[in-house]
């Protein structure tokens, strides 16, 4: 049976959908992204002045993000409803409608990679981890015998 | 972390012992078909191309065990591996060219024991880097180190009786490059455990280690053989022997990975020395099926026998001392340690040191690629096949055959088990 959660004025939006579970929703009742080309489309200005953006979203982290997420948590009790605080965030970042730009898309594609990956691969982790550099040392002193011996 | 139950560790334990003794058989059974080359072809070639049969075999059959989506669901976890799987290939490869070295100028009497001394290795740096052996007690330390002793004094004699009369030519090269392997095979455990402790599947483990291993022996055909035309001009001229060395890097790559769910599993410790009774299977197959010793003296087979028993009591030792849940609550705090490192979920890293895998339902996907990837080095494979010459040398068949046996029966009864243990996990 499907269950409806009450919710206050504020928070309203299709609830219903989220209760039954056939939408993943972000707090503030934007439905996230699912598939791929969602990710990573770019809902930023278009054109080269997109990629700079996600240039500079990349350097910025993301600011945008948080700040999305932050006008939510901060509407519940006050006059502050969600719809006010997209359009507050459209303003200073950007419509939520994705753009056609493939220039900005690739970025976004490229920036994502970089978001995602660098943390990820943790290669300052790795270089400071003692443990790294015993076997790389072997290894270096295993070749160096290889090209001593005739 | 919370600790693994009694029950499963002391299973777990059972079935990294069995990994080990499996990996032996199979490591061992994996010099069978490269003694039936007896070409002269350049030692390098010969690696080479092994390992390139390591590679093909990787993305054989067991790409359907864990195929990509498995693979790339690790790699989103803990990128930072790969860099770990790629560095123990290349020790792997070079050590595996020292020992080229090490035999030609001292003889495998003295170089295998020499660089079989890696086990030794692989209880140091797992006592003090990842907490192997810790408040393990007396009985345990004495299991561990006593029969990773009886192993290597096995192996001494061992190696003896096989070449009695190899003539040392350059002494000092020889023994430098017999160390040398034992130590890069003796740290490249360091990659293996740290892996372990941080989630890693050993067969994501076990594809980019290959990658590792095929890139550095490349390297290196490629600077010794001159270049890729003279690569090529080598493997063209063999080309009749090219499919024993390919299926010796099939049944070495079977070995090879029982031994990551030995080192998974007992540690590094335990396993290494469990791995390296493939001595004792490699001269099973010189003796039985290739007739080698046939004329020997009575003395020499003393030693065979001496050295025998030595290997399996040091096995048999080191198996009966399986790590305590007080040990392995220091093996949980290394894996603890390298998650908060790492920055990686901790309740995964969990459940991978215990055996489960919670990405089963990503891995076991079969997409297209993994089925072209399996037809691919299949075809590799059975394309060596339909040009290979049979082996000029003479063999016991019936003699192959139960050694066969033995190790598909060791194989089905451990894969059951890891089957049953922890889905391959």
């Amino acid at each position: 049976m499907l269950s409806v959660v009450r919710l206050a004025p504020a928070e309203g939006r299709d609830f219903a959908a989220l209760a039954h579970g056939s939408a993943q929703r972000e707090p503030y009742g934007k439905a996230a992204p699912r598939t791929w080309s969602e990710r990573h489309t770019w809902h930023g200005p278009k054109g080269l002045g997109g990629v700079a953006g996600c240039f500079g979203s990349l350097r910025r982290g993301r600011a945008r993000d948080k700040h999305h997420l932050a006008s939510a948590l901060v509407q519940a009790g006050s006059d502050h409803t969600a719809d006010r605080a997209d359009a507050e965030h459209d303003e200073a970042h950007g419509s939520g409608e994705p753009v056609n730009s493939w220039r900005a898309n690739i970025a976004a594609v490229v920036c994502a990679a970089v978001r995602n990956g660098s943390p990820r691969m943790r290669l300052a982790t790795l270089l400071g981890d003692v443990h790294f550099w015993i076997p790389l040392g072997v290894f270096a002193a295993g070749v160096a015998l290889l090209r001593w011996l005739p | 972390m919370a600790s693994v139950d009694a029950a499963r560790l002391r299973r777990l334990q059972a079935l990294g012992v069995l990994s080990g003794v499996t990996a032996g058989a199979w490591l061992g059974a994996a010099e069978a078909p490269t003694k039936l080359v007896t070409l002269g072809i350049p030692p390098v070639a010969i690696s080479f191309v092994m390992v390139l049969g390591v590679f093909l075999a990787r993305w054989s059959l067991p790409a359907l065990l864990r195929g990509t989506a498995g693979v790339r669901a690790d790699l989103a976890r803990a990128p930072h591996l790969v860099i770990w799987a790629l560095l123990a290939g290349g020790l792997w490869a070079v050590a595996n060219t020292l020992t080229v070295h090490a035999i030609r100028d001292v003889g495998l009497a003295i170089a295998f024991p020499l660089w079989n001394a890696n086990g030794l290795l692989g209880i140091v740096w797992g006592a003090l880097l990842f907490g192997e052996l810790r408040n393990a007690g007396a009985r345990r330390w004495l299991g561990v180190c006593g029969g990773a002793a009886l192993l290597f004094a096995g192996a001494v004699v061992l190696g003896q009786a096989s070449v009695a009369d190899a003539p040392p030519a350059a002494a000092l090269r020889g023994v430098a490059a017999a160390l040398g392997a034992g130590l890069l095979w003796g740290t490249m455990y360091i990659p293996y455990r740290k892996a372990y402790l941080t989630g890693m599947h050993p067969l994501s483990f076990l594809a980019f280690f290959t990658v590792g291993e095929l890139a550095t022996m490349g390297a290196l055909a490629w600077s010794e053989l001159g270049g890729p035309l003279g690569v090529w001009r080598t493997l063209a001229a063999a080309e009749g022997v090219l499919f024993w060395l390919l299926l010796g890097g099939f049944v070495w790559v079977i070995g090879d990975l029982f031994q990551q769910y030995a080192a998974k599993y007992v540690g590094i410790g335990r396993g290494i020395p469990l791995s390296n009774t493939n001595q004792l299977w490699g001269l099973l197959w010189g003796v039985f099926v290739f007739g080698e010793l046939a004329h020997a003296e009575d003395a020499v087979m003393a030693r065979v026998v001496g050295g025998s028993v030595l290997m399996a009591a040091g096995a048999l030792a080191i198996a009966l001392s399986s790590a305590p849940v007080r040990e392995h609550q220091h093996w949980q705090a290394a894996a603890a340690r390298e998650a908060s490192r790492y920055g990686l979920d901790p309740a995964w890293v969990q459940a991978r040191l215990a055996g489960d895998d919670p990405d089963a339902g990503a891995a076991h996907r079969r997409s297209a690629l993994d089925w072209t990837l399996v037809a691919g080095a299949s075809l590799v494979f059975l394309a060596a096949a339909s040009v290979a010459q049979a082996p000029a040398l003479a063999i016991r068949l019936d003699a192959a055959l139960t050694l066969a046996l033995a190790s598909l029966m060791l194989l089905v009864w451990c894969a059951q088990a890891l089957w049953r243990t922890t889905r391959f996990g």
